[in-house]
């Protein structure tokens, strides 16, 4: 298992058996995709890197916390037909709250059990239509830097374009929901998605995670989001998700003068979640707001590594991150803040706290602060720590109970972020969940 | 039976004992004085009788209603009865005073065997308590302590003693960096709550707010004793004389 040099003298990483059950599927899957040769030798390329990345470890700077071999024990198969039905998506929408909903089962994004009701929202797929999609905003396939990335490049089974016309206020929210199905065997999902917000649009969108089925699944995400001039995106990712997926997803944004991107990560749970968030400024004077809320307990991994990339002067980002780390759980925040020489006037802030619920709970914290230009305001603080035992008392010392107290203070913890969702239903839907997890874990 | 009886009393903190063997007795109805200078022990007083963690009792024992107090944690004594005005009051940001006091108000009343106060009720309760120390609706809205002055801080502290209704209060400095107004704001807003079944414990360093609480019985507290007790007149005389004449 150690080969670390081919014998084409070319450097590989550890050979892992995760890999290698792809490695064995991945000639049989390219040829029945029947796919244009452009994008089956794209998928080509992308799995050549795949099997000379290998699986990182935990020496590498960016999975420093990390240890991936766990994945090893798994047996993954591509995603089949879909076992999906009406009443299932049903379940899974949002009740009170009339929103455009983009069903995707196992990554695929379903029509049949999809609703728009707005206008000026395009979509298509791989499948449909090749040349439209690609079209919009000059999107491009490209290798990435990362192992998972280029996995996702190698096995996914259709593409979603996402485009917010030009000029258009898309009145309701647009539900993402993602399904991902282990009822006929251990399951691997390759969601891809472009989502291009044209030159001063709007639009507000909130991806939710379902899982069914028995059998383990696992996603590996990738998501590529244009936002133009003037433009304002809002996106919220509510992370909710059973011992029996394994979430890795990447996130990439780039956003052109005078936009707004707001993004709310919220995660209540997950055995392994692992989100990279990263932004790339192309135009000045555009505002970036990251917030984050993370709650792992029992034995969760949840890892949050999030990039800024100043390139360009007059630009603020600002980024706040939270969790509560319980248990035996661990989680990670990396937030990197580059700011090239010629961003001056930049405004960068970061901040990340946590609460440590127990002696066996364990957050990493890094700060990444590179700053290459002399005109800038950036800060950063990170902090963790346990609950403030005044607070705890002065509340004891009025009636309320020690579980109470303590619950109290940790949701104002984290309603912090979650005031921060401007849809209501949703801002209620996650202060509901958060507070039933909190009276439920700590009861 | 007294309401609260404390015998030979002795606690410390960080391995410092603070209290060397306190003797009191309040019955119902009943508002005592605890006078003294810095560092006799005043705060550790009250601080023992609300449960604070951190403190060690060493010696002696407490009994609030024939219960012995010293065996219960924080919420219980507040559930048995007792209410700490405190001399600092902690800001709590993200958790509102509404959210604050209905959770300590129905935990109470469970503990008593009681239906949680509805939403009309608990509303007018608020309105006519928070009247009664002069605080106006939206402060009430507001994070726990987050921002308010100082006089808000203590009204904020009457606010819930009022809606909680104890049967002893101990009123730990409540008028420590209080103007005069706030004071007599304050100050009626205990009056008011005064009745023949409750009973009061207010620590203080100076005379002035007994003008407006006017004791029973005021005691000295010295060193971790009390070295005199008597009437309200004994307050006017350390005024007058200052502590060093304890000291003697």
């Amino acid at each position: 298992m150690t080969g670390l040099k081919t014998n084409t003298g070319v450097a590989m990483g550890i050979k892992s058996k995760f890999i290698e059950n792809f490695a064995n599927k991945f000639d049989t899957y390219l040829k029945a995709s029947n796919l244009p040769d452009e994008i089956a030798q794209f998928k080509a390329k992308a799995f050549g890197r795949v099997l000379s990345d290998q699986l990182p470890t935990p020496k590498m700077e960016e999975w420093k916390y990390t240890n991936l071999a766990f994945l090893n024990k798994y047996n993954f198969e591509l995603a089949a037909l879909p076992t999906l039905d009406c009443k299932t998506v049903d379940k899974f929408i949002f009740q009170d709250l009339k929103a455009n909903v983009l069903v995707f089962n196992n990554g695929k994004f379903c029509k049949e059990f999809s609703i728009i009701i707005d206008q000026n929202i395009e979509i298509v797929t791989l499948s449909q239509d090749v040349s439209n999609g690609f079209a919009w905003n000059n999107i491009k396939l490209e290798l990435a830097s990362d192992v998972f990335s280029n996995l996702n490049s190698a096995f996914f089974e259709d593409i979603t374009f996402i485009r917010i016309k030009r000029n258009s206020i898309i009145e309701h929210p647009v539900h993402l929901l993602q399904i991902f199905d282990g009822n006929l065997s251990q399951t691997s999902i390759f969601p891809r998605a472009f989502i291009t917000v044209e030159e001063n649009a709007q639009a507000k969108f909130i991806e939710t995670y379902q899982k069914i089925g028995e059998f383990d699944t696992i996603s590996v995400a990738s998501t590529e989001i244009k936002i133009a001039q003037s433009a304002r995106f809002d996106f919220v990712r509510t992370q909710i998700l059973p011992d029996t997926h394994i979430f890795i997803g990447r996130t990439n944004v780039e956003q052109d003068r005078n936009s707004l991107f707001n993004d709310i990560t919220f995660t209540l749970d997950g055995k392994f979640v692992r989100n990279n968030l990263n932004t790339k400024l192309v135009g000045e004077y555009t505002e970036t707001h990251y917030y984050g809320f993370y709650f792992a307990d029992k034995d969760n991994y949840i890892d949050n590594h999030t990039f800024m990339y100043h390139a360009l002067p007059n630009c603020f980002s600002n980024e706040v991150y939270k969790g509560i780390v319980g248990d035996k759980a661990t989680a990670v925040f990396n937030g990197k803040i580059l700011v090239k020489p010629d961003a001056q006037k930049t405004n960068a802030y970061q901040s990340n706290k946590n609460i440590l619920l127990s002696e066996d709970a364990t957050i990493n914290t890094k700060p990444e602060l590179e700053i290459y230009a002399d005109d800038v305001k950036c800060s950063h603080g990170a902090t963790s720590g346990t609950l403030d035992e005044e607070q705890l008392f002065y509340l004891r010392a009025r009636g309320i109970s020690y579980e109470n107290a303590r619950n109290l203070l940790l949701a104002a913890f984290g309603e912090e972020i979650i005031e921060k969702i401007e849809i209501p239903q949703v801002q209620n839907m996650l202060s509901e969940l958060f507070e039933s997890k909190l009276a439920g874990k700590l009861k | 039976m007294a309401l609260l009886s404390i015998k030979n009393l002795k606690a410390k903190i960080n391995e410092t004992e603070i209290l060397h063997g306190i003797n009191l007795e309040i019955n119902p109805g009943e508002t005592h004085a605890i006078m003294g200078p810095n560092g006799s022990g005043k705060s550790t007083l009250a601080s023992v009788l609300a449960g604070k963690p951190g403190y060690e009792v060493t010696e002696g024992e407490v009994f609030f209603n024939g219960k012995n107090l010293l065996e219960m944690p924080p919420e219980v004594r507040a559930r048995e009865g007792m209410f700490l005005a405190f001399q600092y009051p902690v800001e709590i940001p993200g958790v509102s005073n509404t959210n604050l006091i209905k959770s300590a108000v129905n935990e109470i009343r469970k503990y008593r065997n009681l239906e949680p106060l509805d939403a009309f009720d608990f509303i007018s309760m608020i309105k006519e308590k928070a009247a009664m120390v002069e605080i106006e609706q939206s402060f009430l809205n507001r994070s726990v302590n987050e921002g308010f002055s100082g006089g808000e801080k203590k009204r904020n502290e009457v606010f819930q003693m009022a809606m909680l209704d104890p049967v002893l209060a101990v009123l730990d400095e409540t008028d420590s960096g209080l103007d005069i107004d706030a004071l007599r704001i304050v100050a009626n807003g205990v009056n008011k709550l005064r009745r023949k079944d409750n009973s009061f414990l207010v620590i203080t360093h100076y005379q002035r707010l007994l003008n407006y609480i006017v004791p029973d019985y005021v005691h000295v507290l010295y060193k971790g004793r009390i070295v005199k007790s008597g009437g309200k007149e004994l307050a006017l005389e350390l005024e007058e004389k200052g502590y060093d004449w304890i000291k003697d």
